[in-house]
């Protein structure tokens, strides 16, 4: 008897794989509003890491477009912005993906450029084979600087 | 607490002296150009004497940077009252000549501020204007930009979307009335600044 | 500034902050030209060490300068000479051997009311290193450093005898500005834009042999130069300056000589703020 629960348990257990780590806690996100005649548009949002291990962001995906993980760094007197594979949220540390600095970056839309008050589901996958999902907003101007600044 | 309020004070403080100082004009940068632009027809800078001129390098294809810079723009000239607004120019320079028409530009300008203008050229007249304002550019290799081609049908548009990335400078250039080069804001330069320093430069 | 800390803690800072607010607003200057070293002082009293270098076996002494006080005046009347205080480094490979002991010193160099020679040097502190360390020569530094602040003064002040003495004869000339085209238009070039004020801050001077040959020098520097033009403003430009230097019986000149505009710095850092 206790060896069949200790089986099943083992099974049970087994097909769960690794035990579920505590998932990220997403604030503020936002996609600015663009043109419609844009080619790429930015995606923003803070990642915090509650859990005691560090976990790293490797992709995001959308049914609306192709997206990338992009940095934008300082050479000298110059701004570029360039892809990178993977982005690490260190335990109990928050990563921020804003102006200036990491954002994700989509491009080859399916229906179009998003627009102004649409919202955008977007996949977040983890280096630990876990994802999550988060809804994000297109806005423009005044809210789109509110969330700029409640990122910093 | 109290340090905090102490230097939030004094940084206050020095800001207004900053303030006060002025914009210098600044010498070995600028100058006169003609450029293609949006409007579909060549632009100089001497077209805007008597207005502040605010000038930035970039390309439409960029994710970060630009559209930061414009939406920053936008907002400045939202926030100005009337008669200030209509005595500023916001010009974009595009370093993205095979991507960047000028009907694309204007197009997607008009997104941001109706009244902005794209100017874009042949390579060599971009890069004669880059260098008279000592802004840097480079384009980075494409083969970096994306590994996976689509060709999608959009209404209006070629059916490739493939880009560049590029590195280039991030100043605004700010030009006095008399189009002299008097300083730079930048995508993280509080309004309060912006809207001083143009209205000091729209007395003179 | 100690006073008023220490005034603070007992009274609470509410009370201090204006007085530290009016302190910082009158330290707080819009151009610090106080700051800047007197060029020609500086010019001579390099000139004079490169000499006191170059005396005896080749390169058999070394001074280097620390730190160049404030002139003073020195006596009285209209003929008063200028005393200042100056701090160096010396090494003397006349004692021991390699690795040499250096020593700190202290100077007071009196110095012709004109700025133009060192009439006299007291040495008022003398200490051996109590580390060895390899040896450095600096003639062609000292050399070097005092034909820089000599031709700054010179364009400061739009002397061209002074510049017309630092460049040799056969020496190109390349100015920022293209209206300038040969080394004796640049003074009155200068003078016709009639500044109300102007000086330029020296910085990021690089000194390197060059490969032509003995004593020439591949020299390379920045200016800001600032300047009020007669509507009361402020103009401002960066200058990277490129000089060929060789240097001959003791003093060095100018062989090549260029100037490029560069972005003029406006507010270091203000790119960052976010």
């Amino acid at each position: 008897m206790k060896f069949k629960l200790l089986v099943i348990s083992a099974l049970v257990s087994g097909l769960a794989g690794v035990v579920q780590a505590a998932p990220l806690t997403i604030s503020a996100p936002w996609i600015r509003a663009m043109p419609p005649n844009s080619r790429v548009i930015p995606i923003f949002f803070n990642l915090h890491n509650p859990s005691p291990e560090d976990r790293v962001l490797t992709a995001i995906h959308s049914d609306l477009g192709e997206v990338e993980i992009h940095e934008t760094v300082t050479v000298g007197d110059m701004k570029k912005m360039q892809p990178i594979n993977a982005l690490t949220i260190a335990a109990g540390k928050m990563a921020a993906l804003k102006p200036g600095g990491y954002h994700g970056m989509m491009s080859h839309f399916t229906l179009g450029v998003p627009a102004e008050g649409e919202f955008v589901l977007l996949t977040l996958r983890y280096a630990n084979g876990e994802s999550q999902e988060v809804n994000v907003e297109v806005v423009r101007r005044e809210k789109a600087s509110m969330l700029m600044t409640n990122s910093n | 607490m109290i340090v905090k309020s102490i230097v939030a004070l004094i940084a206050g403080l020095l800001l207004s002296i900053n303030l006060m100082a002025g914009m210098p004009i600044l010498k070995g940068i600028g100058g006169d150009f003609s450029l293609n632009s949006s409007l579909g027809k060549q632009v100089n800078l001497t077209d805007f004497r008597g207005q502040v001129v605010l000038m930035f390098f970039g390309y439409t294809n960029c994710a970060d940077i630009c559209p930061t810079t414009m939406a920053h723009m936008s907002q400045l000239m939202d926030r100005l009252e009337p008669e200030y607004r209509s005595r500023v120019q916001v010009l974009f320079v595009s370093i993205d000549g095979d991507n960047d028409t000028p009907s694309h530009l204007n197009k997607y300008l008009a997104y941001f501020d109706p009244s902005f203008i794209g100017l874009v050229d042949t390579r060599d007249k971009i890069d004669a204007v880059a260098a008279q304002y000592h802004a840097e550019y480079a384009k980075l290799a494409q083969t970096k930009v994306t590994t996976i081609y689509k060709k999608l049908t959009l209404a209006g548009e070629s059916t490739e979307q493939e880009g560049y990335l590029f590195s280039h400078t991030a100043k605004i250039y700010v030009m006095g009335a008399q189009g002299r080069v008097r300083g730079y804001f930048y995508m993280g330069t509080p309004h309060a600044e912006m809207q001083s320093q143009i209205k000091q430069l729209l007395k003179e | 500034m100690y006073v008023l800390l220490r005034l603070g803690r007992q009274l609470g800072w509410l009370l201090v902050m204006p007085l530290l607010m009016l302190l910082i607003i009158g330290l707080t200057p819009k151009v610090q030209a106080s700051d800047l070293p007197q060029y020609d002082l500086h010019s001579v009293i390099y000139q004079w060490y490169g000499a006191l270098d170059a005396k005896g076996p080749a390169q058999s002494s070394s001074h280097h300068l620390l730190n160049i006080g404030q002139p003073r005046k020195a006596g009285s009347g209209e003929q008063a000479q200028v005393e200042v205080d100056v701090q160096l480094e010396s090494q003397d490979k006349r004692i021991g051997e390699n690795p040499y002991p250096g020593s700190y010193e202290e100077h007071v160099l009196r110095i012709s009311s004109d700025l133009k020679q060192v009439l006299a040097s007291q040495t008022t502190f003398y200490s051996i290193d109590d580390f060895d360390s390899k040896y450095r020569p600096s003639r062609a530094i000292n050399l070097i450093k005092s034909l820089v602040y000599a031709w700054t003064h010179g364009l400061d002040s739009y002397d061209s005898e002074t510049l017309e003495q630092l460049l040799l004869p056969s020496s190109k000339f390349i100015a920022a500005e293209a209206e300038v085209q040969q080394a004796a238009e640049y003074a009155p070039y200068l003078l016709s834009l009639n500044y109300l004020k102007n000086h330029r801050s020296l910085s990021k001077l690089v000194i390197e042999a060059a490969n032509e040959g003995l004593d020439n020098y591949h020299v390379t520097f920045e200016y800001q130069w600032w300047a009020v033009n007669q509507q009361g403003n402020t103009e401002l430009a960066q200058i990277a300056v490129e000089i060929q230097v060789q240097i001959i019986a003791g003093e060095a000149l100018i062989r090549f000589y260029k100037e490029v505009y560069l972005a003029p710095i406006t507010d270091a850092g203000a790119e960052v703020r976010c």
